[in-house]
């Protein structure tokens, strides 16, 4: 760690379950969210700001994948690689229900990157799935007749070609 | 902590819901293939796939679109088959034609952007402008008082965001046999149609194929020139434009016949002897520019007509009527098969897309 970041400002933020995590100003900064908190505040900030849809489990991840990226980020050489091994690893560390708590998180942080990363990773997941899995992935309920599906699925024959096991 | 606790353990058996908003993004990083799947959903999904804004957003983020699907049809019965010429020609996909019609009365007048632009000669005569992937069509009657039009073709305007059919019959007032042809376009979006200013273009060429070619923002048909050396040229209409213009065609060893095709995105054409029904394949590679007209050395069996080129240089195309053949670009045969096509059967390649027409 260099000098400056040792002396660097510490932003306090506060999720659901009353959790409080102390943030560098520099990995705020990408919390659009927060930022725009910090912006429209007259005086410095010293309390904690409250985070009323953001659970412990989420603003943990985020915060890992933002010091991640902010620490591959400062050695050119290796970013890419390392950059992508770690978003690797870190897509695969959750259940599907833990990556679209995730997205929910993201989004309203507004956390740019990360939300742009977590929904390639649902498309690459979904991509070849079958409707069913979809359905189930999302907790939608088919509100199709029996009727109404077949016919949809006759009429685009080609699309269900070559979709893999669920 | 108690209630924390609580809230925790509910959340973890509930199933996250995400907003459409978000959901809508992640659709668009879907390819084609899975959206159209993902239609069965349910009818809210199927609703959000076909919304116009969200087909057109899927349409420009995709980084190409090409004329990737070969349909054929017998004007005698109301399924067509559809081939994608990027996977195994061997695998093809029933679709449903979207008009009644009589026995052969059915016509294609060209294809663009995922709409194929049919000519139904019965039941008042008009166009359907038709996508066979989402199943959408629409009716395109003629201009009041005229009849069936000796050519047409179809395109998409950039500049103005709309969709042109562009049609050609003989004048109405024109009671003499001269060459006298009147020219006009609907506009999709306005819903209107318009005569097209030709000058004097109309007494010097006349349009030898029925159907457009659509590239580079232009319809082309094949043309004799009236006046002079009777040359064969290819006629453009430019659809921001609105005007017409002439590209001379290469020069050509053996003489033949020539086709207007969209050969992996360029203007083709292909000259067929008669005699000996040997083929060549010419490309422009440089939009307009004539001397960039390049001939492509692949040796094909003869009596074989192409239809397409691959992603990977692969030729399709159909020889004796039945048969469907892909070859590589060295004109290695890799995959022929036989089809009910008979002399009726037309053929024709369209690309796959989600778009709905701009107004609908």
């Amino acid at each position: 760690m260099s000098g400056i970041s040792d002396t660097e400002r510490m932003i306090t933020l506060k999720t659901v379950e009353g959790t409080l995590f102390d943030v560098k100003s520099s990995i705020a900064k990408d919390i659009k969210t927060v930022q725009a908190f910090i912006d429209d505040s007259d005086d410095d900030v010293t309390s904690p700001i409250p985070l009323p849809n953001v659970f412990t489990r989420e603003l943990s991840r985020i915060l890992d994948y933002l010091n991640n990226h902010h620490r591959f980020r400062s050695d050119i050489e290796k970013a890419d690689e390392e950059m992508a091994r770690y978003d690797a690893e870190f897509a695969k560390s959750m259940s599907h229900e833990e990556l679209k708590a995730l997205i929910l998180a993201a989004n309203y942080l507004n956390v740019k990157d990360l939300l742009e990363f977590l929904n390639q990773t649902v498309a690459d997941v979904i991509q070849n799935k079958s409707v069913e899995f979809v359905r189930n992935f999302f907790g939608i309920e088919n509100d199709y007749t029996p009727e109404e599906e077949e016919k949809l699925r006759n009429e685009n024959e080609w699309a269900f070609n070559g979709v893999e096991q669920d | 902590m108690e209630i924390e606790n609580k809230k925790r353990k509910t959340r973890n058996h509930e199933v996250v819901a995400l907003p459409q908003e978000l959901l809508e993004k992640i659709l668009l990083l879907l390819p084609l293939k899975s959206l159209l799947r993902f239609r069965c959903v349910s009818k809210q999904w199927f609703s959000m796939i076909s919304d116009s804004h969200f087909t057109k957003s899927h349409f420009d983020l995709a980084t190409t679109t090409t004329n990737d699907m070969l349909i054929y049809f017998s004007p005698v019965n109301s399924v067509a088959r559809c081939v994608d010429v990027e996977e195994s020609i061997h695998r093809d996909y029933a679709v449903r034609i979207p008009v009644t019609y009589e026995h052969y009365a059915l016509r294609v007048r060209g294809s663009c952007r995922g709409f194929i632009l049919l000519l139904n000669c019965v039941n008042g005569t008009h166009f359907v402008m038709w996508n066979p992937t989402t199943g959408f069509h629409t009716r395109v009657s003629y201009p009041s008082g005229l009849s069936y039009p000796l050519w047409a073709g179809v395109g998409y305007d950039k500049s103005s965001d709309d969709y042109l059919v562009v049609a050609g019959w003989r004048d109405r007032f024109e009671k003499t046999y001269n060459l006298r042809h009147r020219w006009e376009f609907f506009s999709v979006r306005n819903h209107s149609w318009k005569e097209i200013e030709t000058g004097d273009f109309h007494s010097n060429h006349l349009i030898s194929c029925n159907s457009g070619v659509f590239c580079n923002g232009a319809i082309h048909w094949l043309a004799v020139r009236t006046v002079g050396d009777s040359a064969r040229v290819v006629v453009a209409f430019g659809l921001e434009e609105k005007n017409l213009s002439i590209i001379s065609l290469p020069d050509l060893q053996g003489g033949g016949t020539p086709t207007l095709n969209l050969l992996g995105g360029y203007l083709g054409i292909c000259y067929t002897e008669w005699q000996t029904w040997r083929n060549e394949l010419w490309v422009l590679k440089e939009y307009k520019v004539e001397s960039s007209w390049t001939k492509l050395n692949i040796d094909f069996p003869d009596g074989f007509i192409p239809m397409c080129l691959t992603r990977g240089s692969e030729c399709v195309g159909r020889k004796n009527i039945k048969e469907l053949m892909k070859f590589s670009d060295k004109g290695m045969l890799l995959e022929s098969r036989r089809t009910s096509c008979d002399i009726h059967t037309i053929m024709l390649m369209f690309a796959r897309t989600l778009l709905t027409l701009p107004g609908q």
